[in-house]
Formats: C-alpha cells, sequence, structure tokens
C-alpha cells in the first residue's frame, strides 16, 4: 500500500490526501522532511528548534488541505511556509531574547564545517571556517526575506530560476534580479569579515 | 582600429571594485552549502510519530463523516448505550451522595452530552437521587434553587 503510494508524484499524493487518505499524507511528509528540515536550519540553527518548525509546517500542510489550490507547486508552497515559520520563530525568539542551544552545547559548527577530504589542516583552519560560516549566516540573516529565500533555493537547493519563480511567484527576469542584488548585498555584508580572513592568511 | 587610450575611464579601465566579487560570494555560498550536507539525516519514524500525536485528536479527513445517513446510524447506535446507563443508575441500591461511579460512567458513555440537552422541567421529573449527581457533573445550572435545597427569592 505505502510503496503503490510512494511511487505517485506529489499532485496524485495531495489528491489521496484530499480524498481522506491519511497513509499519503505521510508519504508527502517523509519525501520533503529532509528539505523542510534543512531549509529551517538556515534560518533556526539548532536541530531541535528546526524540527519544532517543520513539525509546524506539516501540521499547516493537514489543515489547509482542503484549501490548496495548486498541489503542482507543491514542493514551493512548502519552502515558502518553511521560511515563513521559521521567520516567526526567529522573531519570537529575539523577542524573548533566546539564547541559541547551538552556542551552548550540540551543533558544533566545527562540526558542520567537517571537511570531505582528509587533508592536514593548520591549527586554525577548523577557526577560520567556523567564523566563515558564522559571517555567512549573519550576512543571509541579514538579507530581505525575498533576497534571502531566492538565494537559498538557488545556491543551497540548486533549484533553476523557473523553479524559484514558480516557488515565489515570480518571472525568470525578477528571480535574476532579485539574485543579483542578493549577491551584491552579501558581498557588502560578507567584505568585512573576509577581508580580514585574507589579511591574516 | 583605433588604440585604446591606457587612461580611458571606460568601465574596464576602471580600478578594480573594492569588495570581494560576486564571484567569490558565489563560491563561498557554495562552500558553505557543501558543509551544509554533512548535517545528520532526521529519524522520520520518529518525526512522523510525533506529528500522528499531535494530530490524533483531530478528527481525520475523511469524506464518511460528510454523509448525513452515517452520522444518523452513529447516533442510532449510541443509543441502547445511553438507555443501559440510564436504567442503570436509576437503580434504587445506589448510595445519595456517592456518585463517583456513576459520574465515571456518565462520563464514559458521554451521556453528560444528552444530559445538557435536557430542560430543568424535565430534569425534575427525573429521579431524585440523581439531582445530587448533577450538581457533581455542573450540568444543572438552570435547575431551580428550590430542587437544589436552597430558597429561590
Amino acid at each position: 500500500m505505502v510503496r503503490e503510494l510512494e511511487t505517485l508524484d506529489d499532485l496524485e499524493l495531495m489528491q489521496r490526501f484530499q480524498d481522506g487518505e491519511v497513509t499519503a499524507y505521510e508519504v508527502l511528509v517523509r519525501r520533503y522532511l529532509d528539505l523542510v528540515v534543512r531549509h529551517a536550519r538556515r534560518y533556526i540553527h539548532d536541530l531541535a528548534g528546526a524540527e519544532d518548525v517543520a513539525q509546524d509546517v506539516f501540521v499547516r500542510l493537514y489543515r489547509s488541505r482542503d484549501r490548496f489550490r495548486d498541489p503542482s507547486n507543491f514542493r514551493g508552497w512548502l519552502v515558502t511556509i518553511t521560511g515563513n515559520i521559521a521567520l516567526n520563530e526567529l522573531r519570537t525568539r529575539r523577542r524573548k531574547r533566546w539564547v541559541p542551544r547551538s552556542s551552548l552545547e550540540a551543533d558544533d559548527p566545527e562540526q558542520e564545517w567537517r571537511p570531505g577530504s582528509a587533508g592536514v589542516e593548520a591549527p586554525e583552519e577548523p577557526t577560520l571556517r567556523a567564523e566563515r560560516r558564522e559571517a555567512v549566516r549573519a550576512a543571509l540573516a541579514r538579507l530581505k526575506d525575498n533576497q534571502r529565500q531566492a538565494i537559498l533555493l538557488q545556491q543551497y537547493e540548486g533549484w533553476d530560476l523557473d523553479q524559484i519563480g514558480a516557488a515565489m511567484d515570480l518571472s525568470v527576469p525578477a528571480v535574476k534580479s532579485l539574485l543579483h542584488r542578493a549577491r551584491r548585498s552579501l558581498e557588502a555584508l560578507l567584505a568585512p569579515v573576509l577581508g580580514e580572513e585574507a589579511r591574516r592568511a | 582600429m583605433m588604440n585604446q587610450d591606457p587612461r580611458s575611464t571606460g568601465p574596464e579601465h576602471l580600478p578594480p571594485r573594492e569588495g570581494l566579487g560576486l564571484d567569490r560570494v558565489t563560491r563561498i555560498l557554495a562552500e558553505d552549502a557543501a558543509a551544509e550536507r554533512n548535517h545528520p539525516p532526521v529519524d522520520a519514524d520518529r518525526f512522523v510519530q510525533r506529528l500522528r500525536a499531535r494530530l490524533l485528536p483531530e478528527a481525520p479527513p475523511s469524506r464518511l463523516g460528510s454523509v448525513p445517513w452515517l452520522r444518523l446510524a452513529a447516533t442510532a447506535a449510541a443509543i441502547p448505550v445511553a438507555l443501559a446507563a440510564w436504567l442503570l443508575l436509576s437503580q434504587p441500591a445506589s448510595e445519595p451522595g456517592d456518585g463517583s461511579v456513576e459520574i465515571a460512567l456518565l462520563e464514559d458513555l458521554d451521556l453528560l452530552l444528552l444530559l445538557e440537552e435536557l430542560t430543568p422541567e424535565e430534569i425534575l421529573e427525573l429521579d431524585p437521587d440523581l439531582i445530587g449527581l448533577y450538581q457533581h457533573v455542573e450540568v444543572i445550572e438552570e435547575l431551580p434553587l428550590q430542587v437544589l435545597g436552597g430558597s429561590d427569592s
């Protein structure tokens, strides 16, 4: 039963779910769980918080199944909702002066930066990478919401311009323009940090 | 073909733009995205279990629930159960003031919902032993005070 459902595309699964087949919903959840959590972690850096956001995303999907108008753009809808919920969570945390768990215990940034190749590193290399990662995160966080979403989908998810346009309800030229402005902003935001890094090197 | 003046102020002769360059930004983002792939995968089974627990109280999206005759049939099936409970509670053996068992039964059988629909007059016609029980379950807010042993001013 589940195996048969796994062969269906998103559109067919959504239709089955809208007809009351909860198993189809669970197949969709498993299919997109990694994408949603990954996307949420770009906003909420601790895994537990990102999973909470993912829970809210899939609960939203469950509750709004009957109002879901365009199942063909299911993936785009998911990342948009994920971004919105994650941003809300971030704002709530800022209001409450929440201290990110990643800075206290789990989610060691050095761990995340572990290189794929087993090359020999200078002792300061992991620190440099961790600093750079923090700088990239901080810069991404300061982008406008639509610029951030476009750059994340292109650079981190590998989506093409058409896919990003469909997800964000924009024309391809508008997406190009958005991406260009996002890069310009990132260039300005990262310049001081990476300039310093280059000087040290 | 004209030789270009090295002192030309065209864009190709401007000093390199200060900053990182867009190519470098793209490269940095690509490195960051590659590092992200080292994140451990989410435990999908645990995640779905948690999701089920959150969604359990909500009605499943069943089309059957919208068919009126099915809902009628479900209501009809509940009536004998409610009647049996009613008879049980009306037995004279029940101790006044000790309504804990009856309350549990009422809750289990969802009789509270039925009782809520009775008017105060209808409640007055019921077994007086049950009135104390009704007080426990707070379904008689509108019951005349004299029935409860107070004065109706």
